[in-house]
């Protein structure tokens, strides 16, 4: 039996010699120095691009239109503004400007794919709302288009925006949403968000016009402490509402009109 | 235990906690006639507590910025079919009012 003694030196020395053989066999490491919130936000790279897979396909919905995210506030002391963003892979990031309004474009890129990258924010897992910002241009201010709200629902569960459950059941949810089923579905309650607080939605479509129930806003009226949360809308409640994306009664051109609780409606 | 029940049990209960609570319906609010709502309701003038004091407590949802809106029902031949909303900003005083179907009705395809 080998004393320890003796062995515990020249195991040392063993260690030692091995980590500089390795120093010597690899090149030398670059250091980056990266700025980062610890527990940042972080989506699927390779989800994302399914989602904007999901709109190049689905086209169609809202032809005249371009596709963004957009980050919103999820918590009262959510920063949102100097948020950066970007891809991370093992191997590759990716710089992701972000607009005034909190919206960016995803850059495609064959090895983030491959790494399975993902999206980071300078921000915590629990201070930001993600969402699919498909945009018909030429609307009046503050009209949204019934097809640019069905392709956003499209997308935005594809891309696996959605965070409406806490994180421990984040496989739950992967296991109930189905993309064609929660935008096909009036049951699907695929949360929208007006850009001020509202206290009425009217959809129009010529000569039809139909004023939305108080069920159909602010995640259907029945939020509690408990529940809120649990919900994208955690701080966005007075501007949430579900479109009836699902009905085809409703053309894609069909106007989505609000009225505001601060003052001013739609045209 | 055995491990389907445990099973069952848990996914129950993850079920139960996961996603926003959407798919049940807002609960009911007070019966009103519309005519004596758009009478008595004024906006820029009647009060929160005017309000309780005529027709009692409604559904209500009240935001942070301490706006708050109410939810009455208007009836129609088999019973509730119409909403009156009502905004009532911080201060207590009905801001805005409007009217609107009770449930979404899907529309016939032209």
């Amino acid at each position: 039996m080998i004393s320890f003694r003796f062995a515990f030196p020249a195991l040392c020395a063993l260690v030692l010699a091995s980590g500089q053989a390795l120093a010597q066999a690899s090149p030398p490491v670059q250091s980056v120095t990266v700025a980062a919130t610890r527990d940042p936000v972080d989506k699927s790279y390779r989800k994302m691009i399914k989602g904007m897979d999901r709109f190049e396909r689905e086209h169609a919905l809202a032809p005249a239109a371009t596709l963004r995210f957009r980050l919103l506030p999820r918590l009262s002391t959510a920063r949102m503004t100097g948020i950066t963003l970007r891809v991370a892979g093992d191997n590759v990031t990716l710089p992701v400007a972000v607009a005034e309004d909190n919206s960016f474009v995803l850059p495609r890129n064959e090895q983030a794919l491959r790494e399975d990258a993902a999206v980071l924010a300078n921000r915590k897992t629990n201070s930001m709302t993600w969402r699919a910002s498909v945009r018909t241009p030429g609307l009046p201010d503050g009209v949204r288009r019934l097809g640019d709200l069905r392709l956003e629902c499209k997308v935005g569960m594809d891309a696996g925006l959605i965070s409406n459950s806490a994180p421990i059941f984040g496989w739950l949810s992967n296991m109930l949403t189905d993309t064609d089923k929660v935008c096909a579905s009036p049951d699907g309650n695929y949360l929208f968000f007006a850009e001020r607080p509202i206290y009425g939605v009217t959809l129009r479509a010529g000569e039809r016009s139909l004023a939305l129930p108080f069920g159909m806003l602010y995640a259907a009226g029945d939020q509690t402490a408990e529940t809120l949360p649990y919900c994208d809308c955690q701080v966005l409640l007075d501007r949430s509402y579900y479109a009836p994306i699902w009905d085809p009664a409703w053309p894609d051109d069909t106007l989505v009109e609000f009225d505001y609780i601060d003052g001013g409606s739609a045209p | 235990m055995k491990p389907s029940l445990t099973l069952s049990l848990t996914l129950a209960a993850l079920l139960a906690l996961a996603g926003c609570a959407g798919t049940a319906p807002a609960p009911a609010g007070t019966v009103v006639p519309p005519a004596r709502l758009a009478q008595a309701v004024q906006p820029g003038v009647t009060t929160k507590a005017q309000l309780l004091a005529e027709f009692g407590a409604t559904t209500s949802i009240r935001f942070d910025s301490g706006v708050e809106v109410w939810r009455y029902l208007t009836p129609g031949p088999a019973g509730a079919n119409g909403e009156f909303v009502v905004v009532i900003d911080p201060r207590g005083v009905v801001a805005k009012t409007r009217l609107a179907p009770l449930v979404y009705q899907p529309q016939p395809k032209k």
